[in-house]
């Protein structure tokens, strides 16, 4: 294995808890709450058997067309993904709070000296926290949501069992995990680069900051930003107020949230006279994904991102304060 | 042999205090070289100047690299440890011997299995569960399994105890060391690493006030007790120190022929604390 291959393994050592932990606690409590809520649900419903208006529900299950099983699995892909976004907030936060200590933890315990004392290059370290961010914390997280994928389909399985339908040709025959997951998955190149703004101010914060690099990180935008606003407001000199907002504050702050970068106001128009919940899904296809790459402000926040990390690299090589 | 430290007219400001004042000195392969100095002498500023840790002017070069612009290269040669305590509290001993064994070329995982066989570290202990000793054993396990040309201690042994501080310059001395190896010390407690130093250096308000070898500073330098019916004659002859004790006094000479000093009393060999004192004088005054 090569340096930076350990390098990775290090930052996954050091941030187990938050990489690989928190995502799957993220699961484990959406489960959680569906399962109570599905059993408190069933026993209230008090049906007694498996017949509505005389009518079985697992003959009702056999009797549907091909059409219709293409709904209901659309339509448990579109819940399946959308399960998963508790797993991708709490992955922000991790990695938001990640590269906030990320060059300041081992300078406030002092071992940073001791990774100075070894061969491993300034611009490695970073690289290395910035691949962690990007690629690994994603990973498993995306593992986690595979997960919780898998039990919720397990949990309707017992749920169209109780009601006398085959879990199999109802649920696993029309549903496709895999295929949600891999959608998400794509998307993680495209969140990486959308982040970089976010990434490179909290590592630039990180490395710069004596103390609280947190506070200096929030409050020094969010100020900025409010001066801007108050000003605005006061004066007539027409200041660029939401505009601040949206592109500094928003952009090197709130990024970091897989998805972010999406138009919602574009998908929602696709979503209008839609007559079914695959439209959704079919909207997230690689015209939406790559739609991003050719605006000036993904690529704008890519160039002040690289430019910060460039920055932080500097301070990581040169900042003397231990 | 050519000089493993080369520093030559070496400044550090830090605000209006100079750090180091145009500072010239070289250390030889082979050497332990103690650096001893008052707190704010620039003994840190020089080893940090040394490591690449700092940006300073003038002309450094160690082992024929720049430490600023060849850093990378530099540490695959130099090892160093400041102020042992400073492993990440959440590194186990395994991930530790994993991790070094994986970055640093000249690292024999043997030799730290060994060092390590012989304290009661084990490989799942995490360093927040271990006494400052222990934390001090893996860190010198680590750094001993290292072939490093160099190798730096800045303080290594503060807020020890004792026992572990006998045992640091031991392993040090016996297992680490060799003619192809050069060590740079600083430490406040001088008469522990007296017996290991080959070579001297003092250090005061950034610049070198000695540097020699211990030879040459045995040679140089001779304490002599005096009675008091004597003193005024030994403080004629310009002595570096002098102190009081039991009634008799104590002279430091620099240079003075020791017959000639035999003649006044009781000569011996200074130690280094003592030189220290009589030296640095006046410092915090």
């Amino acid at each position: 294995m090569n340096t930076f291959t350990w390098l990775l393994k290090r930052e996954y050592w050091e941030h187990r808890g938050g990489f690989q932990w928190a995502p799957l606690i993220a699961a484990g409590v959406v489960l959680l709450v569906f399962t109570i809520a599905t059993i408190t649900g069933l026993s209230n419903l008090n049906i007694d058997g498996k017949i509505i208006s005389g009518v079985r529900l697992g003959d009702l299950a056999a009797a549907m067309t091909p059409e219709q099983r293409l709904q209901v699995g659309a339509g448990l892909d579109v819940g399946l993904f959308f399960a998963a976004a508790p797993v991708a907030i709490t992955l922000a936060i991790v990695t938001f709070f990640y590269l906030l200590g990320s060059l300041y933890d081992d300078r406030r315990d002092r071992s940073i000296l001791f990774w100075k004392s070894l061969p491993v290059s300034d611009l490695e370290t970073v690289l290395s926290k910035i691949v962690a961010a990007t690629a690994i914390a994603p990973l498993f997280a995306l593992a986690a949501a595979l997960l919780l994928m898998l039990g919720l389909l397990i949990l309707f399985s017992a749920i169209v069992g109780f009601y006398g339908m085959n879990p199999f040709t109802v649920i696993w025959a029309n549903a496709s995990p895999l295929s949600v997951v891999g959608k998400i998955a794509l998307l993680i190149p495209i969140n990486a680069l959308w982040a970089l703004p976010t990434i490179g101010w909290l590592m630039l914060c990180s490395a710069f900051a004596k103390r609280v690099p947190f506070l200096w990180a929030t409050l020094l935008p969010i100020a900025t930003a409010t001066c801007v606003s108050i000003f605005d407001a006061v004066t007539n000199l027409r200041l660029p107020n939401n505009w601040f907002w949206e592109n500094i504050v928003s952009r090197i702050l709130f990024s970091i949230l897989p998805g972010s970068w999406m138009d919602f106001e574009k998908l929602e128009h696709d979503m209008d006279g839609a007559d079914g919940p695959e439209v959704l899904l079919n909207a997230i296809n690689l015209d939406t994904i790559t739609a991003p790459l050719t605006t000036a402000n993904l690529w704008i926040g890519v160039a002040a991102g690289v430019g910060m990390i460039v920055v932080a690299i500097w301070l990581r090589r040169w900042r003397d304060d231990s | 042999m050519s000089a493993v430290v080369q520093a030559r007219n070496l400044s550090k400001r830090f605000g209006s205090t100079a750090a180091l004042d145009d500072v010239s000195f070289s250390i030889d392969a082979g050497r332990i070289v103690g650096l001893i100095g008052p707190n704010g002498a620039g003994k840190t500023t020089a080893l940090k100047a040394m490591l690449g840790l700092t940006d300073f002017q003038g002309e450094l070069s160690v082992l024929g690299l720049d430490p600023r612009k060849q850093r990378h290269e530099l540490m695959q040669h130099v090892c160093f440890i400041a102020d042992v305590a400073v492993l990440p509290r959440w590194l186990r001993v395994s991930e530790a011997i994993d991790f070094v064994a994986g970055v640093h070329p000249r690292f024999s995982r043997e030799k730290c299995e060994h060092f390590l066989s012989r304290t009661k570290l084990k490989p799942r202990m995490r360093v927040r569960e271990m006494s400052k000793g222990m934390i001090v054993q893996l860190h010198l396990a680590l750094v001993m399994a290292i072939d490093a040309r160099l190798l730096v201690l800045d303080e290594p042994t503060l807020g020890l105890d004792i026992l572990y501080r006998k045992d640091f310059y031991q392993s040090l001395l016996n297992d680490y060391f060799d003619e192809q190896k050069t060590i740079v010390i600083t430490t406040h407690q001088v008469e522990e690493i007296e017996h290991i130093l080959t070579d001297l250096m003092f250090i005061r308000d950034g610049k070198v006030v000695l540097d020699a070898s211990m030879d040459a500073v045995a040679d140089r330098f001779t304490e002599v007790m005096v009675n008091p019916d004597k003193a005024a004659a030994a403080r004629a002859m310009q002595p570096l120190g002098e102190r009081q004790i039991f009634g008799k006094s104590i002279f430091l000479f620099d240079g003075t022929e020791k017959p000639r000093l035999a003649e006044l009393g009781e000569t011996r060999q200074p130690s280094i604390a003592d030189l220290f004192v009589a030296t640095m004088k006046g410092t915090y005054a």
